[in-house]
C-alpha cells in the first residue's frame, strides 16, 4: 500500500475524524513529455549536463524556438515545471552571442528576485558563460546601481523601483539601446487595481525603450489561468504566443476536501493543527497555509504545545534570505518538519517540494489554491493535498464541486486599462518622461478626454515638442501603484502614516470604530476626516472584528454592451454609485455582539456595473408560484455576488449589488457593479461569462441543506437590509427563468 | 468622466508664505524663437581673481606622499620623521618607485583629467591639492552655473538658467528664464551654446543638484548634448566646508556670503520661492515678478565668484 494510503487510514483512525473526509481525488502520475532535439549553444549543453539535466522538457523546447522566431510568449504551465529554464536558456544563449545584449526581469516581490539571482549565478559558474547579473531596487547601492545600469547584462528589478526609475531614463541609455528582452515572471499577481497600474508602468516603459530604438521580446510567466493570453495582451499592449502544455513530471497526488463541520466542537483551526501533528508524527514533511500571520502563529504554538518533540516553525513574508536559506536547510536535513505560513510562502520562493500540504481556508483564488498546492510531491514520489475550507458561501461551495478547483484554467485575471482614474496618473507620469507627440506616444490607449482635461488644469502645456508636463510637484511620488488617482484616505498612527487606501475602501475598512488589519496587527479607528483625507488610528489588541453595513443605489450613465436573451436582458456599462454606510456590527467568531450606528456622509462614485433586466413576466410567474419576488430577487443577487471571485479572480468586497424589484425603468434589474472609482474590469468580464455565472449560482443554491437561506447560500454578511427580505426558493427559480 | 478638483491639488507647488520684496528691475531684454520667448539678462563685472599659479600646484603635489596608495596621515607624519617628506624623496623607497614615476609622469604631462582623475582617486572634492589643479586651466575656460527651479527635490522644470563666465577683463553674468513653459527648450539650446570650449564647472552644490537636473532637462527634451562627466565640476559646498571650517554654522551659499565674506545680501527671495513668483507671472503677465527670481539667481553667481576668489586667497598663502 503506499505511504499516503497508509497515512490516510491512520487519520481515520484519529479520535478527532468524524468522516470529515468527504471527497478524495487521486491525479495519477504523470510521466515526462520532452521536447525535440535542437540545437543549444555549447555552454549551456554543459551547464545541462552539469546540472544532470539530460533532455529539456516539450514546453521547454517550444519556449526556445518560439522565442527564437522572435515571438513574445507566454508560458501558463503550473508551479515546479521548469518555467525559469524557459526564458534564462533564449536570454544566456543572445548574451553569449551578444556580449552587450541585455534582458530586464521584473518580480513582484523581492524574494523572487533574489532567488532568480542565485539560479543565474549558479549557471554562471557551472557553464562558465561571461554575463554580469544583479538586482536593482531600493536597497542596491547608489555605486553599484550605476555599475549595474552600465555594465549590466540582465537586470532583475521590481515594479515600484521600476516606477521610480523611469523619469531618469537617460541614464538608462545604453541598457535600453540593447535591450532584447522583458520578463515578467509571477504575472498573475498583476491582476486588480495593482495589475491596472503595472499595465500602465510597461506601457511608459515600452514608450522609452522605443524611444531609444529597441524592441525587445516580452517573456510573460504565470500560474494557470482561464484567460492567458487576454491577460497577457491587456497588461503589456503586445501580442503573444501561448504555451501551456506541461511537459514536467509529476507523481502520484491526492487531493483530499475536508469538510470541518463534521466534527462541530472543534474549530477548523484545531482540527488543522491536529491534521498537521498527525503528518509530522508520520515524518511526512508537511507545509501548512493559513490565511493571515496570527493564524499561522497560532497553529504553530498550539502544536508546539502539544507535541514539543515535533519541530515545527512558521514561515512569513520580510524573513531575510539568510533565514530563508536556514529554514530551507533545515527542511533538507528533516530536522523540520512542519512549516505553517501564509500565502507569503506561495511566491514561486525556492524551499523546495514537500510530502504534504494542507490548505487550511481558501486562499483567494483557484490560481494560488495551486500555486500552494504545487509544493506537494517530492521527486515523483506520491504526495497529498488537504483542503479544510473556513465557513463562507464561496468555500462552501468549492467544497461541494471540487471540479472548481480541480480545473486548475478556471480563473480569469482581469485588469482595466479604461479606469480614467488609473490613465491620467500614468499619463503624467509619462509626460514627464518625454514630452508626449506622434512618435511618443502610448499607441493602444485612448487619452484624448484625459489630455484635454489636464490642459484645462494647466498641468500639461502644448508646445512644439509636443506635450510636456508643467506641473511642480513629480508625479511619480503622487502616483502609487497600489492605488489610483482618486480621493484616498491615509491611515495615520500618531501622525505617520500605515497605508494610504482608496476613499470607497476607506468608508467601508476604516470608518470611525473600525478595527483595521495591517500587516497581522489590529487598530481601532478614531477618527474619519474625508475633507482632510486622513483616517486616525490607534494600535490596539482586540477580540472582536467588525462589519459596515451599507445601503447602496446605482444610477445608470451609459450603456456601453448590451446581450439580449430569451428571458432577460444583460448589460455593461458606467453607472454612478451612491453607498451609504449606516451602521456596523462587532463580531466575534461569526457572532454578532453589537451594532453601532455610523454618521458618515453618502459616498458617491462613477464606476462600470453589469445588470440584468428581467421579462416583465417573470414577475408574475414567480408571484403566482407564492414566492416572495422582492426576497428572491435580492437572495439571487446576493447569491451572484458570493461565486463572482472564482470567476473573476476578485474579492467579495472587490463588488457591490443592488436588486431593484422596479427601477426607475419599471423593469426588475440586479446590478453588481465594481467598488472601485472608475470599474477594475471586473464586472466587465462578469458581463462575458455571465450565463455560466448564472448556472452555477443556481445549482449553488440548490445543493445548500439549508431551509430558507444562510450565509451558506443567500445571506451576505453585509447586507444593509439585514438580508431581509430574502427567498430562497424563490431565487432558484428567478435563476432558472433566466434563459 | 468628471474628476474631483482635490485629485490635482497634489501636483502644484505647496502653498508657502512668500516674502514681499522688491519688484525693480535687472536689465533684461526679451528674446523671441518662433512664438516662444524669453528673457536673457546680462551683467558685467570686473574680474579681479586671481587664479593660484602652476607652482603652488606643482609643489603642493610633490609634497604629498598622501598620493602614493597606502599612505594616509600617520604613515605620511612617518614619513616625514625620516626626512621623506616628498615624492622625489620617496623615490628611493624601491616598493613606491613604479608608483612615482606614474605620479611625476602624471604631473609633467599637465593632463588635467589624468591628474584629476589621480587626485581624486585619493583624496574627496574637498581636496586643497584638488582645488589647486584650477592653475592649470585658462580663465576662459570656466563656467560658472547655477539654475532656478520649479521643485527643489525633482527634476520637473528649469525656470532661470544662470552662467557666468570670464572674457577680456571681465566676468560676465548671463541669465536665461523662460516666460512660459515651451521656452525650457530653447534656453537649454542657448545654454549649450556657452559650453563649448569650457572645460571646469563652478558650482555651488552643483554636483548633487544643478548638474543632475540639467542633464536630466536634456534628456527629457532628447537634446544632444557633451557628456557633462567630462568636465571637472569644483562645487564650492565642498571646498567651502573644508577651507572655512569652524567660522560658519552652516555652509548655505547664504550663510558662507554673510559669515566669511560678510556680504548681505538685501530683499533676497529664497531657491523654494521662485515657482511662486513664476506662477505670480503666468497669472498675471506681469513680467516684473521675474526680476526677485533673476535678482536672487545673479546674487548666486556673484557670491560664487567671490567665494572662489577668496579660496585662491587663502589656499595660496
Amino acid at each position: 500500500m503506499d505511504k499516503i494510503k497508509k497515512l490516510l487510514y491512520t487519520i481515520k483512525e484519529k479520535n478527532f475524524y468524524k468522516n470529515q473526509m468527504v471527497k478524495t481525488f487521486e491525479i495519477p502520475p504523470k510521466q515526462p513529455v520532452f521536447g525535440e532535439n535542437i540545437n543549444l549553444n555549447p555552454f549551456i549543453k554543459e551547464f545541462l549536463k552539469k546540472k544532470g539535466i539530460e533532455k529539456l522538457f516539450s514546453h521547454q523546447i517550444n519556449a526556445i524556438k518560439k522565442l527564437r522566431e522572435n515571438k513574445n510568449i507566454v508560458i501558463s504551465t503550473p508551479t515546479a515545471s521548469g518555467k525559469t529554464l524557459c526564458f534564462n536558456i533564449p536570454v544566456l544563449e543572445k548574451i553569449i552571442s551578444d556580449k552587450n545584449a541585455t534582458a530586464l526581469y521584473v518580480y513582484p516581490a523581492k524574494a523572487l528576485a533574489n532567488d532568480q539571482l542565485t539560479v543565474l549565478n549558479e549557471i554562471k559558474e557551472m557553464a562558465k558563460i561571461d554575463f554580469f547579473a544583479g538586482i536593482y531596487d531600493g536597497d542596491t547601492p547608489p555605486n553599484t546601481k550605476k555599475i549595474l545600469r552600465e555594465n549590466a547584462n540582465i537586470i532583475l528589478t521590481n515594479p515600484y523601483e521600476l516606477h521610480r526609475i523611469l523619469p531618469y531614463h537617460n541614464k538608462w541609455k545604453k541598457f535600453f539601446k540593447n535591450l532584447k528582452f522583458v520578463i515578467l515572471d509571477e504575472a498573475h499577481r498583476y491582476r486588480g487595481v495593482f495589475g491596472s497600474n503595472i499595465a500602465m508602468l510597461i506601457r511608459r516603459l515600452k514608450r522609452l525603450i522605443k524611444f531609444y530604438g529597441s524592441s525587445p521580446q516580452f517573456i510573460i510567466s504565470t500560474a494557470s489561468l482561464a484567460n492567458p493570453l487576454e491577460f497577457s495582451q491587456k497588461l503589456t499592449g503586445e501580442n503573444f504566443e501561448l504555451i501551456l502544455e506541461n511537459g514536467a513530471p509529476s507523481g502520484k497526488k491526492y487531493v483530499i476536501f475536508w469538510d470541518p463541520t463534521f466534527l462541530p466542537e472543534k474549530s477548523v483551526f484545531t482540527q488543522t493543527k491536529d491534521l498537521l501533528l498527525t503528518t509530522t508524527e508520520l515524518n511526512f514533511q508537511t507545509l501548512c497555509f493559513t490565511t493571515s500571520r496570527k493564524l499561522a502563529e497560532l497553529i504553530r504554538m498550539w502544536s508546539n504545545k502539544e507535541k514539543k518533540h515535533i519541530e515545527i516553525l512558521s514561515y512569513r513574508a520580510g524573513y531575510s534570505p539568510e533565514t530563508r536559506r536556514e529554514i530551507e536547510k533545515k527542511l533538507k536535513q528533516c530536522i523540520v518538519k512542519g512549516i505553517v505560513s501564509t500565502n507569503a510562502l506561495e511566491l514561486g520562493i525556492d524551499i523546495g517540494q514537500l510530502d504534504i500540504i494542507i490548505i487550511s481556508g481558501y486562499p483567494g483564488s483557484i490560481c494560488s489554491f495551486w500555486q500552494q498546492a504545487g509544493r506537494a510531491g517530492r521527486k515523483m514520489q506520491d504526495a497529498a493535498i488537504f483542503f479544510l475550507p473556513y465557513e463562507d458561501a464561496l468555500e462552501k461551495y468549492l467544497l461541494n464541486h471540487p471540479e472548481i478547483l480541480l480545473d486548475m484554467n478556471f480563473e480569469n485575471a482581469v485588469i482595466s486599462i479604461e479606469n480614467p482614474n488609473i490613465l491620467t496618473g500614468h499619463l503624467l507620469c509619462a509626460i514627464s518622461e518625454l514630452p508626449l507627440n506622434e512618435k511618443n506616444k502610448i499607441s493602444d490607449i485612448n487619452l484624448e478626454n484625459i489630455i484635454e482635461t489636464l490642459i484645462k488644469k494647466g498641468l500639461i502645456t502644448k508646445t512644439p515638442r509636443g506635450f510636456i508636463y508643467s506641473g511642480s510637484a513629480m508625479p511619480h511620488e503622487i502616483v502609487s501603484l497600489d492605488n489610483f488617482l482618486g480621493k484616498n484616505i491615509k491611515i495615520k498612527v500618531d501622525n505617520k502614516i500605515l497605508e494610504e487606501i482608496s476613499i470607497t475602501r476607506a468608508f467601508r475598512e476604516a470608518h470611525p470604530g473600525a478595527i483595521y488589519l495591517n500587516q497581522g496587527e489590529t487598530y481601532l479607528i478614531t477618527e474619519l476626516n474625508v475633507e482632510e483625507g486622513v483616517a486616525r488610528a490607534k494600535k490596539e489588541k482586540v477580540e472582536y472584528y467588525t462589519e459596515a453595513i451599507k445601503d447602496e443605489n446605482v444610477k445608470i450613465i451609459n450603456i456601453i454592451k448590451t446581450k439580449e436573451f430569451k428571458n432577460y436582458k444583460l448589460f455593461f456599462g458606467n453607472v454612478s454609485v451612491t453607498e451609504v454606510y449606516k451602521s456596523y456590527r462587532l463580531k466575534k467568531l461569526g457572532e454578532v455582539i453589537s451594532e453601532e450606528i455610523l454618521n458618515l456622509p453618502p459616498l458617491k462614485f462613477s464606476s462600470e456595473s453589469v445588470w440584468i433586466e428581467l421579462n416583465d413576466d417573470i414577475n408574475r410567474k414567480i408571484k403566482k408560484m407564492h414566492f416572495d419576488f422582492d426576497g428572491s430577487l435580492h437572495a439571487a443577487e446576493h447569491a451572484l455576488i458570493a461565486l463572482s471571485p472564482i470567476f473573476a479572480m476578485c474579492e467579495p468586497n472587490d463588488l457591490g449589488g443592488v436588486s431593484y424589484p422596479i427601477y426607475e425603468n419599471g423593469k426588475s434589474v440586479i446590478f453588481i457593479y465594481d467598488a472601485y472609482e472608475g470599474g477594475i474590469g471586473i464586472s466587465k468580464k462578469l458581463f462575458d461569462i455571465f450565463p455560466v455565472l448564472k448556472e452555477k449560482t443556481k445549482e449553488m443554491i440548490i445543493s445548500c441543506k439549508c431551509e430558507s437561506g444562510c450565509p451558506y447560500c443567500v445571506y451576505s454578511s453585509k447586507c444593509g437590509n439585514n438580508n431581509n427580505p430574502i427567498d430562497k426558493i424563490g431565487a432558484i427559480e428567478v435563476l432558472k427563468e433566466l434563459i | 468622466m468628471d474628476f474631483d478638483e482635490s485629485i490635482f491639488k497634489k501636483f502644484y507647488p505647496d502653498k508657502i508664505k512668500s516674502k514681499n520684496t522688491s519688484l525693480l528691475g535687472i536689465p533684461s531684454e526679451i528674446k523671441k524663437i518662433g512664438d516662444i520667448e524669453f528673457l536673457l539678462s546680462t551683467t558685467i563685472l570686473k574680474d579681479d581673481l586671481q587664479f593660484p599659479n602652476y607652482d603652488m600646484f606643482k609643489n603642493e603635489y610633490i609634497n604629498c606622499l598622501e598620493l602614493i596608495y597606502g599612505i594616509r596621515e600617520k604613515k605620511s607624519e612617518k614619513f616625514h620623521k625620516k626626512g621623506i617628506d616628498n615624492l622625489l624623496k620617496a623615490k628611493c623607497l624601491d616598493c613606491f618607485k613604479d608608483e612615482i614615476d606614474k605620479l611625476l609622469t602624471a604631473l609633467n604631462s599637465n593632463d588635467i583629467k589624468n591628474l584629476s582623475h589621480i587626485i581624486k582617486n585619493r583624496f574627496s572634492s574637498s581636496n586643497k591639492l584638488f582645488f589647486l589643479l584650477l592653475s592649470l586651466f585658462k580663465k576662459q575656460e570656466l563656467l560658472f552655473i547655477d539654475i532656478e527651479t520649479k521643485n527643489l527635490s525633482s527634476e520637473t522644470g528649469i525656470i532661470t538658467a544662470g552662467i557666468g563666465f570670464f572674457e577680456n577683463e571681465n566676468f560676465i553674468i548671463k541669465q536665461f528664464t523662460i516666460l512660459s513653459d515651451a521656452a525650457e527648450y530653447e534656453i537649454l539650446n542657448e545654454f549649450l551654446k556657452y559650453l563649448e570650449n569650457k572645460k571646469l564647472f563652478v558650482t555651488f552644490n552643483g554636483k548633487t543638484f544643478d548638474i543632475p537636473f540639467l542633464e536630466n532637462r536634456f534628456g527629457y527634451y532628447a537634446i544632444d548634448c557633451n557628456d557633462f562627466s567630462d568636465f571637472i565640476n569644483f562645487d564650492l559646498l565642498f571646498f567651502s566646508r573644508s577651507a572655512f571650517k569652524n567660522l560658519s554654522p552652516s555652509f548655505a551659499l547664504k550663510d558662507v556670503e554673510k559669515n566669511i565674506l560678510k556680504k548681505f545680501r538685501k530683499n533676497d527671495i529664497g531657491s523654494e520661492e521662485v515657482e511662486i513668483y513664476y506662477s505670480k507671472y503666468l497669472k498675471t503677465g506681469n513680467l516684473s515678478y521675474l526680476n526677485p527670481i533673476i535678482y536672487h539667481n545673479k546674487e548666486d553667481i556673484i557670491g560664487m565668484f567671490l567665494i572662489l576668489k577668496k579660496l585662491c586667497e587663502i589656499w595660496t598663502k
